[in-house]
């Protein structure tokens, strides 16, 4: 039951890591549609106290957010898995950006 | 309605530039100490420090190798504060000045970061690789999010006893405000800088409609405005 949640927990926020473009607000409100509305995971209040507390801790909050879903959903691991997930596809195309840009000496236009 | 005051408040100051965690604190601690008068109740209070961590380390700078590499994202990691916007100065202070990047290598890898989907501290994996290869990107990426972890291991367990206690509940609810205030005031500086032509507006316009007026997934909003933008800059 468990390594089931923990399979839930990567892949939402593997897919969240994977179109998370434009910012921090914008991850947050594709976040909130996944884990309150759609799964609910948590109530909504508190999904906001969770932002409320992360905006006072240092680090990306986006990321930071993703952690704590994980990790109210499937305990410690969930964390570590739903940061993993999250970061993830971001790390992966931005090596193969930075090998091509020492490899060409420039960004791809 | 208190909450929406201070909301406001919060929002003038952050367009004016005043630190989002400055502003945060003392909407937080403002909210605490009117909402605990305005109760009248006996109770004890709690002080409660944000979680900060400065890690000084002396890095040597003669040569840059894996460790440095590591231990300068572990501390811009542990420093960072807020939404990653302000990444670009950490990281001018901790490489640019240090002569280990040039400021245009620096440029290019925000402009990575903040192109790939995900945190736009990703763009740590970029410079990580710059600076030593493979074994760098890992080191750069391991240290920049590292802290993230620990600092949500540390937190999670403290908010439901933020929630039980009274007046730290008060504290937590303005907080709360204050940090949609200041998401909002993101966006309004944000709109000022990207609405500047029809294409723009009008994407603006759909995804508020997609937004407010129907159901659908923030994530096909997205890729709806990526899609928009590219037709529409290429074709008109």
């Amino acid at each position: 039951m468990n390594n089931n949640k923990l399979k839930d927990v990567a892949l939402v926020f593997f897919k969240l890591g994977c179109f998370a473009f434009g910012g921090p607000a914008a991850h947050i409100a594709m976040m909130e549609q996944e884990v309150v509305t759609k799964r609910q995971w948590m109530t909504r209040d508190t999904f906001l106290d969770l932002v409320g507390a992360t905006n006072l801790i240092p680090g990306p909050n986006s990321t930071e957010m993703t952690m704590h879903c994980g990790y109210e959903r499937a305990g410690k691991k969930g964390l570590f898995v739903a940061g993993i997930a999250f970061i993830f596809p971001a790390i992966f195309i931005t090596a193969l950006l930075a090998y091509l840009y020492v490899a060409y000496g420039h960004l791809p236009k | 309605m208190e909450l929406a005051i201070l909301g406001t408040l919060v929002l003038t100051v952050s367009l004016f530039g005043v630190s989002e965690i400055i502003a945060l604190l003392a909407a937080g601690v403002l909210g605490m100490g009117y909402f605990y008068i305005k109760e009248r109740r006996q109770g004890h209070l709690y002080s409660f420090l944000p979680f900060t961590m400065f890690l000084t380390l002396g890095v040597s700078l003669f040569k840059i190798e894996t460790l440095q590499v590591f231990f300068t994202f572990l501390k811009v990691g542990a420093i960072l504060y807020g939404s990653g916007y302000v990444l670009f100065a950490y990281l001018d202070a901790e490489l640019v000045s240090k002569g280990w990047l040039s400021r245009v290598e620096l440029i290019d890898a925000i402009a990575v970061g903040q192109f790939t989907p995900g945190p736009v501290l990703s763009t740590s994996t970029f410079i990580g690789y710059q600076l030593s290869g493979f074994p760098g990107a890992l080191a750069a990426t391991v240290g920049i999010f590292l802290p993230s972890f620990l600092f949500v291991l540390l937190l999670n367990p403290l908010i439901p006893r933020m929630q039980n206690s009274k007046i730290l509940r008060y504290f937590l609810d303005s907080v709360n405000v204050a940090a949609v205030a200041v998401m909002l005031a993101v966006l309004l500086v944000m709109a000022q800088k990207t609405l500047i032509d029809w294409k723009s507006i009008t994407i603006a316009v759909i995804a508020s409609y997609l937004t407010f007026g129907t159901k659908l997934s923030p994530i096909w909003n997205i890729i709806m405005g990526a899609v928009l933008g590219f037709v529409l800059v290429r074709f008109f």
